[in-house]
């Protein structure tokens, strides 16, 4: 790949080197033992609050079918148009099952187009604190 | 920023304060330090006021103008050298001199001295709430009264509920709270002219939390506030009126 | 210059500070920002412990900027980005138009960013022939009303639905009813989702760049951040040399504490992790991945030992949200591209210290906006250091300069302070006596035009403490 040209970059940094030379003073004294954020008991519970506060509709399933069915469900109330869907065999698989009539395309197909009325992705984690 | 102990019991054994009277209270206000003196009195202390005291020297330092501020504060240093505590009724002239003299001074022999008077000088509420002990001060005063919190002495000195203990002992005295009782009156030292409108319509706000608390009187530890407060109540014919805390507590059963 | 900018703020400030209309929509709207941050921060189990660690973070990268900065940019490269070091906004805005020119590029999306506020990025690619849609719609509410941010968080506080409403009906063309918030925000997505696929590039701004791992962190609550940089064949993140940190766990405090501090949020709907252009394999990303560091000043605010911690701002505006000055006199009063607290306090170094010093004194130096700085910036202080390196360096008023040194003399001679006192308040009384007080020959004019007058009484304390009140 082609070098970016970077005439001020050397001097940027001469003039950060220079400007540290005098030190800054330190932050006060702190505990490090305190506390910041409250521990989490029960992390799906907190998830699922979290969802709740962030307008998130959070279902938990029993099965792929019940996920299945679940899917299914959302993809039908959404407005006419292709749904964009993360290439992964369970999502295959899971779609498979779900038996929409909604046009599919799969991220190995290209970019959504501007009109994708929705995306079904995994989650590689959830995360308790924020229900992100 | 407490006395160490052995300062506490000092001035305990002595019962003796030493009065430092801001300039515009000298000057504007002066019932604000008679009351003060009361007060002081009434709770068993004996009150010294150094008469070669003028400034801390605030007015020139909040401007910039440090270089003009040094010398009052090491005059006030001679002043005070010897007071064993020195007691203000100003949350905003007691920052000067413990939350500000030691950066002013930082390069002057006098630093040393400068941090240790700032740990011997207290605002009124703190000096009577933390260090004589008393909450009740005996005062009676049957109005309605609102608290507004100096930013000073809510920020630099962190004084919080000293005022609001020694209102609730007051006999006969209900207090209703303000909304965005700790928001800045708009006062702020020169600010107030060199800007004049941005300043008043602070002032008009703060007068309209006033208003919706239809308390008589409004109250805090600062005259500078009050003053600046009772200016814009006083254009807008508000029916509440200012008072320190000071000349509630100096107040006695008539 | 320097007078006209002074004289513009105190113009823009008097004019806002008595419009009661702005007053009302600014302080409805921090009344529900009030309230979530204080459930905000509840969410804490320690607020002010997050508030040191967030400091201590900040301070780390800040002191060791160069080595933070090398290594951000190591990892860049190292993901297939490029990185640019601009001097000031001209080369920054150089660089992006001659990558634009070189790409063909005819349309720009931009996502929320005030560094290129700061540079004036958008008329300088439209100068250029270039089509620049704001995409944050804020942001696009202001460009649509010809207008800068009136705040760095929130560019259109000072509108309500019904001018929104209005403006979208002149703008857009759109037949809009009513101001129901659904379709305003209906109308702005379909011309914004059009200007998303035609664009070839997209600009962004960067909340924080991550040393080691080389991603830049943004935060967006609309989503239009992650199509800006996804959708287009280009992206361009424009970011301060200030905003590396040094580790991606450092964004388990950051990202919380600034949501919680700018929105009241846990955290920002979109917090986004951008780590280079689309790799092989890849369902979506921009082709190329620029990162375009700017320093403009802000090496010179390091060299600043004293106030090298204005650096730590991660543009939260709370400061802004809390200045009794600010709700007061508005975001666009300030003239400036930061607002409020931080702008007053930043603003002199990056445009100097000669036209922007009159915002060190445009404040009553509460300390409101420091009690609440996520990384306990220390904010009033500096405004008060500014206003003593303008009188060390003499760019103060002479007659002012007069004037203290008169007080001076004053206040060190006990008598000749009394004397004066005396002379003043006999002098007044006597004036205000002939109902002259306000009035051009009062010398309190500026106190009392728009107040009533001080009290004068006839005795100081000093007086009275020697009259009788000295006795134990």
């Amino acid at each position: 790949m082609q070098q970016t040209e970077n005439s001020s970059r050397d001097r940027i940094l001469e003039r950060i080197r220079a400007g540290l030379r005098a030190p800054a003073p330190e932050p006060a004294e702190t505990s490090p033992d305190r506390v910041i954020f409250e521990s989490i008991n029960n992390p799906l519970q907190r998830f699922q609050q979290e969802c709740a506060a962030n307008l998130t509709e959070c279902v938990l399933t029993a099965d792929t079918m019940a996920s299945a069915l679940q899917l299914a469900k959302v993809l039908e109330s959404l407005p006419a148009g292709e749904v964009f869907v993360q290439e992964d065999p369970s999502l295959r698989s899971l779609i498979e099952l779900a038996g929409s009539s909604r046009p599919i395309r799969w991220s190995s197909q290209g970019a959504p187009s501007e009109a994708s009325q929705a995306t079904v992705t995994l989650a590689e984690t959830l995360i308790a604190q924020t229900g992100s | 920023m407490l006395a160490t102990n052995s300062e506490r019991l000092e001035q305990i054994v002595q019962h003796r304060v030493s009065l430092f009277v801001p300039c515009f209270v000298d000057q504007l206000v002066p019932e604000v330090a008679v009351d003060t003196v009361k007060i002081l009195r009434r709770v068993g202390y004996q009150v010294d006021f150094p008469e070669a005291q003028t400034c801390c020297g605030q007015p020139a330092f909040n401007t910039g103008y440090w270089d003009d501020a040094r010398p009052c504060a090491e005059m006030f240093l001679r002043v005070f050298k010897h007071a064993d505590v020195v007691v203000c009724p100003s949350g905003s002239c007691t920052t000067m001199v413990r939350s500000f003299y030691p950066e002013l001074l930082s390069s002057s022999p006098l630093r040393a001295d400068a941090i240790a008077l700032g740990r011997r000088t207290f605002e009124l509420s703190e000096f009577l709430v933390k260090l004589a002990g008393v909450t009740d001060v005996g005062a009676t005063f049957p109005h309605t009264v609102t608290y507004h919190a100096s930013c000073h002495g809510l920020r630099e000195l962190q004084l919080r509920d000293q005022p609001l203990q020694l209102l609730r002992k007051v006999n006969g005295l209900t207090l209703i709270e303000m909304s965005r009782f700790d928001e800045c009156c708009g006062f702020g030292g020169t600010f107030a002219a060199k800007f004049e409108s941005i300043s008043v319509a602070m002032g008009d706000s703060k007068a309209e939390t006033v208003a919706a608390t239809g308390a008589e009187f409004v109250t805090a530890i600062d005259s500078s506030c009050l003053l600046h407060l009772q200016g814009i109540l006083g254009k807008r014919n508000a029916p509440a009126r200012t008072i320190h805390l000071a000349s509630i507590l100096a107040q006695e059963k008539t | 210059m320097s007078a006209t900018a002074a004289q513009r703020f105190l113009q823009d400030a008097a004019v806002k500070s008595a419009d009661l209309v702005h007053r009302e929509i600014i302080l409805h709207g921090l009344e529900s920002y009030d309230a979530a941050v204080l459930r905000g921060r509840a969410r804490f189990k320690d607020w002010e412990a997050a508030r040191r660690r967030c400091q201590e973070i900040k301070w780390e990268a800040v002191n060791h900027l160069d080595r933070y900065l090398l290594q951000f940019e190591e990892r860049v490269i190292a993901h297939g980005g490029h990185v640019f070091w601009a001097a000031n906004g001209e080369e920054a805005c150089n660089y992006i138009k001659n990558l634009a020119s070189r790409q063909g590029v005819r349309t720009v999306v931009k996502s929320k960013s005030m560094v290129t506020e700061e540079i004036h990025l958008s008329p300088a690619l439209e100068k250029a022939g270039i089509k620049v849609w704001e995409t944050d719609l804020g942001e696009f509410i202001v460009q649509l009303r010809n207008e800068p941010p009136y705040h760095i968080v929130t560019p259109a506080m000072h509108l309500n639905r019904g001018q929104i409403s209005e403006l979208f009906r002149e703008k857009l063309g759109e037949d809009i009813h009513g101001d129901d918030p659904t379709e305003l925000v209906a109308a702005a997505r379909r011309k914004l989702r059009r200007a998303f696929f035609a664009a070839e590039m997209g600009i962004s701004g960067a909340n924080f760049l991550v040393a080691d791992s080389g991603l830049i962190a943004l935060s967006t609550n609309e989503g239009n951040g992650r199509l800006c940089t996804s959708v287009p064949r280009i992206h361009v993140a424009v970011t301060g040399i200030e905003k590396v940190i040094p580790r991606l766990e450092d964004l388990a405090y950051l990202w919380p504490v600034l949501a919680t501090s700018g929105t009241g949020q846990p955290i920002t709907t979109y917090s986004t992790l951008i780590g280079g252009p689309r790799k092989p394999g890849e369902p979506d990303g921009p082709d190329e991945f620029h990162v375009v560091l700017l320093d403009n000043g802000r090496s010179k605010l390091l060299a600043d030992a004293e106030q090298r911690e204005v650096l730590h701002c991660i543009r939260c505006g709370a400061c802004l949200n809390i200045c009794p000055v600010f709700r007061h006199i508005g975001g666009h009063s300030y003239g400036t591209t930061y607002q409020g607290p931080i702008g007053s306090v930043l603003t002199p170094h990056l445009r100097g210290i000669s036209d922007f010093q009159h915002l060190s004194y445009a404040s009553s130096l509460c300390g409101a906006c420091t009690s609440v700085c996520p990384v306990k910036i220390d904010l009033h202080h500096h405004l008060l250091h500014n206003r003593r390196n303008a009188a060390r360096a003499g760019t103060t008023k002479l007659s002012e300069r007069i004037m203290f040194r008169v007080w001076r003399y004053i206040i060190l001679h006990p008598r000749i302070y009394a004397l004066t006192g005396w002379l003043a308040r006999r002098t007044l009384r006597l004036l205000y006596g002939l109902g002259l007080a306000g009035s051009i020959v009062d010398p309190m004019r500026v106190w009392n035009r728009r107040r009533s007058a001080v009290p004068l009484p006839s005795e100081s304390f000093r007086t009275r403490w020697r009259k009788g009140l000295a006795t134990n």
